[in-house]
This record gives structure tokens, sequence and C-alpha cells, in this order.
């Protein structure tokens, strides 16, 4: 079920071919792309019992859930010579669409039901979201409005993981994985970073990643 | 249908990040036997794959271009100038005597290496080529029996850029044919492209990124932006330690979550287990996220230096060799850049005239401090996997040495004088490369040509700057570029390539 409400929400975006990073020598500082990765003629075991939900449902839960634009100029922090391609800290959607690549096997259907096959994310794919996931929840975190529909201060804020986790993975947390976010929790210094610190974690988990 | 996962990626990027090296567990006091540690790591960790010597393409290139007329022959000699002293004539301008120019024969050809100091310099590097598992294959082909084309004293060599339109070896391979990095292109030096030595182009191939220090060199690889610190990305995807597993105690929260997920509500429990691809990626890529590109440079920079000598410092033409080349082998290896163009400026050299064998000579030194360098990087690239996962950066990696013009073949002014010269000087170094020496400074000092085809020796006109040119557009993969270079009727040394 979780897995068709993901789907359905990736029907909704417009794919955005993901591209690579050509060689221009005008930025005066340079950023390394993620590694990692077979390719599509390396012969494997076909008995993996798990894929990983699509490049479409990581990027909704970036727009739709965490509101995030889907472009934006960066300045400040991302030095202006830095592509928003490369500043996931202030272009996490841009980081993730140049990044496309490294998540997997690209999954080429022209299926309109929804039912396509999700791919194999690679370990590039899983440093390309922790990344662009992190610094989403850092700017969701930041965001009052956002922050309220992610953990609403009429369920106790930073205080209840109820409403996140039903939006993510469909259930409620358990008691020990509340014992365990409270204690990431309490490792970081201020109330965005508490916040982000809880949204990467369930952002990144196998649980939300799986698919079968 | 389902989709077929990909191979196990951690391995790949174990061999991406460069973790073979720092997983060594080295530091600055590296012992002695650090290359045998990394090859027996390479071995056991991904077979003698990672080891292969197959000669194919040219994904790594290092230019080193003299100018000011450096010696080519103080590292290179020709088979005459191992005539006995007694035959020689005693202006012939060499500073090596017959028994310190040592022959490595390969191909059925020798290479000459000057040796000014045993064990160091280009006796090293002779050892090295010659002694390193790895390194068979690798050819050495050296000539000072090139005509110069344009004459002497210009920053723009004719063996780079033969005509008007030609691109330089370094800029078409970084922006034509080398696979993609960060930071595609180093030029590494002083006044490039300013005097002391240019890198023609045209519009259609970017420049190089030019630095003059290893601070410049590391400053150009920034930290991916990002809202946390590493170490706060650390508390939610755990810390890693050099061989990429997670270390006890530190997994951290995701890594806690995902546990109690596959133990109790995995609904697949007991088949999703650790050794799932899935899994393997998940820890491959959090053991990613928190890694610095810059600080893995440094780090196998560290690893790699006692390749280099005690001289890796020195800026013996300007800038430090031995620095720019360990940068290279750091970054080739990390998948940070595929192409150095390295310039020295050699300055005078007309009356450094010294006894043979004097390692404090001018010559001495431009051997043993480029020596070292050189040493150090086939032997680092002989060790350090290709981040592609394509055998090692010995295999795809190719040294073009050019000196903008080499002395004269006999001294000048009553023997007191080295005096501008008549040819210039080219090496090449690779697994592309058949190794000899080709052409001849016989011990009266007359200069002898060869055939390009052959390599034999052959009177008549040397050749040329531009088919020079043109042979390492060809051991690039790029003579398809000859004509619109305008080098389209100079024919190629084949005598060189393999």
């Amino acid at each position: 079920m979780n897995l068709l409400l993901r789907s359905a929400a990736a029907l909704t975006l417009t794919v955005i071919a993901g591209c690579g990073q050509p060689y221009s020598p005008a930025p005066a500082e340079h950023i390394a792309g993620p590694h990692g990765g077979g390719d599509i003629f390396e012969s494997s075991p076909d008995t993996a019992p798990y894929q990983t939900v699509s490049y479409d449902i990581l990027r909704s839960w970036l727009v739709d859930t965490l509101h995030m634009p889907q472009s934006v100029a960066v300045s400040g922090a991302c030095d202006p010579v830095i592509d928003a391609d490369a500043c996931p800290r202030q272009a996490p959607v841009q980081y993730l669409d140049a990044n496309k690549g490294a998540l997997g096997i690209p999954v080429f259907t022209d299926e309109p039901d929804g039912t396509q096959a999700p791919s194999l994310m690679t370990s590039g794919g899983f440093k390309v979201w922790i990344v662009a996931a992190s610094s989403a929840c850092g700017i969701a975190a930041a965001t009052p409005s956002t922050m309220n529909e992610l953990f609403p201060a009429a369920q106790g804020g930073l205080d209840s993981y109820d409403t996140f986790y039903l939006l993510l993975l469909g259930r409620s947390p358990t008691a020990a994985e509340i014992a365990e976010l409270d204690t990431l929790q309490g490792a970081y210094s201020d109330d965005v970073r508490k916040a982000a610190a809880v949204c990467t974690t369930v952002l990144a988990s196998l649980e939300n990643l799986a698919a079968n | 249908m389902a989709t077929p996962p990909s191979k196990l990626t951690r391995r790949n990027f174990l061999h991406r990040a460069g973790l073979l090296v720092t997983a060594v567990g080295i530091s600055g006091t590296v012992h002695s036997g650090l290359m045998d540690q990394i090859t027996k790591k390479a071995v056991r960790k991904w077979g003698t794959d990672a080891l292969a010597q197959t000669p194919s393409s040219v994904k790594y290139l290092v230019e080193i271009c003299y100018r000011l007329g450096a010696q080519v022959n103080a590292m290179f000699p020709s088979a005459g100038h191992r005539t006995p002293i007694g035959s020689q004539n005693p202006d012939l301008n060499i500073y090596s005597s017959p028994n310190n120019i040592i022959p490595l024969n390969r191909d059925g050809r020798d290479t000459y290496f000057a040796s000014f100091t045993a064990g160091q310099g280009i006796d090293r590097l002779r050892t090295v080529l010659a002694t390193t598992p790895g390194l068979e294959t690798v050819g050495v082909a050296a000539s000072e029996a090139i005509g110069l084309q344009t004459g002497q004293h210009t920053s723009n060599f004719a063996s780079r850029a033969p005509t008007g339109v030609a691109v330089c070896p370094a800029v078409l391979h970084a922006g034509s044919y080398a696979p993609a990095r960060p930071v595609q292109g180093i030029a590494w030096g002083i006044g490039i492209d300013n005097g002391t030595v240019d890198n023609q182009r045209s519009a259609a191939y970017p420049s190089l990124d030019r630095v003059s220090s290893r601070g410049q060199f590391q400053s150009l690889f920034r930290e991916l932006p990002m809202f946390f610190t590493r170490d706060e990305l650390r508390l939610i995807v755990g810390s890693f330690d050099n061989q990429g597993s997670l270390m006890a105690g530190q997994e951290g929260a995701l890594h806690r979550i995902d546990s109690m997920w596959r133990s109790a509500q995995d609904p697949r429990t007991g088949v999703f287990n650790d050794n799932d691809t899935i899994v393997a990626n998940s820890i491959g890529g959090r053991n990613q996220s928190t890694l610095s590109l810059a600080e893995q440079l440094d780090e196998t920079y560290t690893t790699i230096q006692p390749n280099f000598g005690a001289t890796i410092d020195n800026p013996n033409g300007g800038a430090a060799l031995g620095q720019a080349l360990a940068s290279a082998a750091a970054a080739f290896s990390l998948g940070a850049s595929s192409t150095f163009m390295v310039a020295l400026d050699m300055g005078d050299w007309h009356t450094d005239i010294q006894a043979f064998d004097t390692a404090a000579s001018k010559q001495g030194q431009m051997n043993i401090v480029h020596g070292n360098a050189l040493a150090g990087l086939w032997q680092s690239a002989a060790a350090l996997p290709d981040p592609d996962g394509d055998g090692t950066i010995a295999d795809h990696l190719l040294v073009k040495i050019t000196s903008e013009f080499t002395r004269t073949a006999l001294r000048q002014q009553n023997g007191a004088d080295n005096g501008d010269g008549g040819t210039a000087g080219v090496v090449w170094m690779g697994k592309r490369v058949k190794n000899g020496s080709f052409g001849n400074i016989g011990g009266d000092g007359t200069i002898t040509g060869f055939d390009s085809a052959s390599g034999n020796l052959a009177g008549g006109p040397l050749r040329t700057e531009m088919q020079a040119y043109r042979t390492t557009l060809k051991m690039m993969g790029a003579d398809s570029m000859a004509g619109a270079f305008g080098v389209g009727s100079a024919m190629p040394l084949d005598a060189v390539i393999k």
C-alpha cells in the first residue's frame, strides 16, 4: 500500500532527465561526484529480495513532502562559482536531479499504470540520497510551516514522531525507535538540527527506501 | 521481470574511493615494504585483475615540459654516449661516464639511464621499472634526434603544438580523451601560458586549472556544501574505518533504526540479510556521504610520499616535480583528475661544466630530483588501482617529457659552453610505448636520426617535432585529429608505439 501511494505520487511528477557534470574549467573549485554502482552489463543473481524506490519517489519526497523548490539560484554559503547541481545545501532537488545517474539502474518503461519496476539503488545513490535528503531536511526544519506539517505543534512538535512516521512509513514508531530518535536529538544543539536529524534518519532508512 | 540488481557496488566504491592505499594504515612513517603490502592487499582484495597489465587506453596523461634547453641526456643518454672516454670527442656534451649509463632492454631495444647516485634519481627509476610487479611492459622511448622546427627560446614548443591550429596534448587529453573527472586537467608550474610554457588550445578546448604548489592544488577540491557537518552527519550514518566498515559502537542512529526494522518489522525477516546488495550499498553510501575527497587526496599523498624520496619537495626547475607527480598519482587513483602538465624552467645551462658523474652538478640535480619524482610516479601507479576498477593507474598512464631544445652534441667555446641546441628532446613512457633509445648521438658528436617505422638508425634528415607531436596524438588515441590540427602530412613515429 505504501508503495502504491509512493508510486501514485511519482506519477504526478515531471521526470527531469539527469545529466552529468560536464568538464568546465571555469570554477575555481570543484567537487567530486558520487561513486559506485555497477553497470547493466554485469551479470548478477536475481535472488535479491528487495529493490529500492525509484528516483521519482525520492524526488517526490523532497518536492511534495518537504516542499523543496525544484529550482533555486545558489548564493551565500554555496559560493557563486558552484553550480546549483553541486550545492545540496541550498538546492537539494537540483543535486538529486544532477546525480540521478548515480542512483541506480535506470528504469525504462512507457507503462502508464504506475507499475514500473523500481530500481536498485547503488552505494553512490545512497550517498546522493543521504546528502540530498539531509540538506532538504535542514531547509524544511528551518521553515516553520513545513515543520508544523511534519511535526505538528498540536501533537507536541519534535516530541512526537507519529505524523512523520505515518507520512513516510504508514505506521507509528515503536517505543524502541522513539527512544533511539530521542537519543539522536539529544546529540544536536538546536531544534532545527534535531528535527533535521530525525527527518534524515527516517528518509534514509532501509524501510523507507526498500521496495518489494 | 525484475530489474537485475547491480553488482557488489561497495567493492566498486572502495576501489573508487582510493581506500586500498589508506587501508594499509600507514602514515608518514611508511616503511620500505609499503608497496609490497599494497600489492598483496590488492591481490587479496580484488584478485590479480587489480594488477592487470593490458595496455589499453591512455586515461591518464602527465606532460613534463622543460623550458630553456634542459639536457635530456642528463637523464636518458644515447648509445653513443657510452663510447669509451678515450674514444670520445673531449667536447662530447655528456655528464655521465660510460659505466654509469645503464641500459634497460625491452621490446628488443635498450633505453639508457644515467646514474649520478646509485639508487637515486634516474637510476632509481630504472630499478623501479625493472623490478616492480606490474611495470614489466612499460616502455621508455627517448630521443635527442628530433630536429627543431622553429628554433629555440620559445614558450610554445613545436613538439607540443607544431601548427597554429594544433592543440597541445594535455589540453586535448583533458578536453576530449580522458574520462570525466571533477578537476579534469592541471597545469602545474610557474608562468604557464605567461612566458614559461604555453598550452596552445582552441576555443573548443578548455584551459587547464593552473597551480604552482600542492596547497593550490588541494584548494581546487572543496567540500560538498551540505546542511550537516561531516561530524554531525556521522551521528546519523555512523563512523567508518579505513576498510569502509562501520566502527563498533559508532554505527549511528540510522543503523540502529534499520536493525530494528529488519529484525522486528521486515515482512521478509530471514531473507533480507547483511549480505544483500541493498544493505551493502546502504552502508557504502553512508560511508561515501562522510568522505572528503580533499582528505582522501591528502591521505593518499601521505601514503605514497615515501616512493618519491627525500627530494619530493625540491623545486628544481621552479616547481617541485615530486609534489606534482605524487599529487597526480593520488588524483588519478581517486578519480579526481585525469591530466597533469608540469612546466619547469631549467634556466641557463651554458657554463655548467663539471666532471663526469657529479651529483651536485646541474645535470646531476636534474637527474636525481626529477628521476626520483618519475620513479615515485611509476611505483605508485603500479600499486594504485584505477578508480573505475580497470587494473592499475600504470595500465593507463602515459608520461611525455619534452625539452624545448637540447644542448649541442659537442660543447662549444673550446669546451666551456653547453651551447644552445640543434635538436629537441622527447621521451615517452607507458605501456603503449616501445622501449628504446631512438636515433643516436655518437661519441664524436654526430647526430643520427632513425626510421619512423622500424626505429633503426637512418641517415638523412632527422625526424621532426611535428612527427613527435603526431606520435603523441596516436598514443593518446587521437590520431584522427591529425588533419584538423594541420599535421596530417607528418607520419607518426610508429617505431615507438606498441
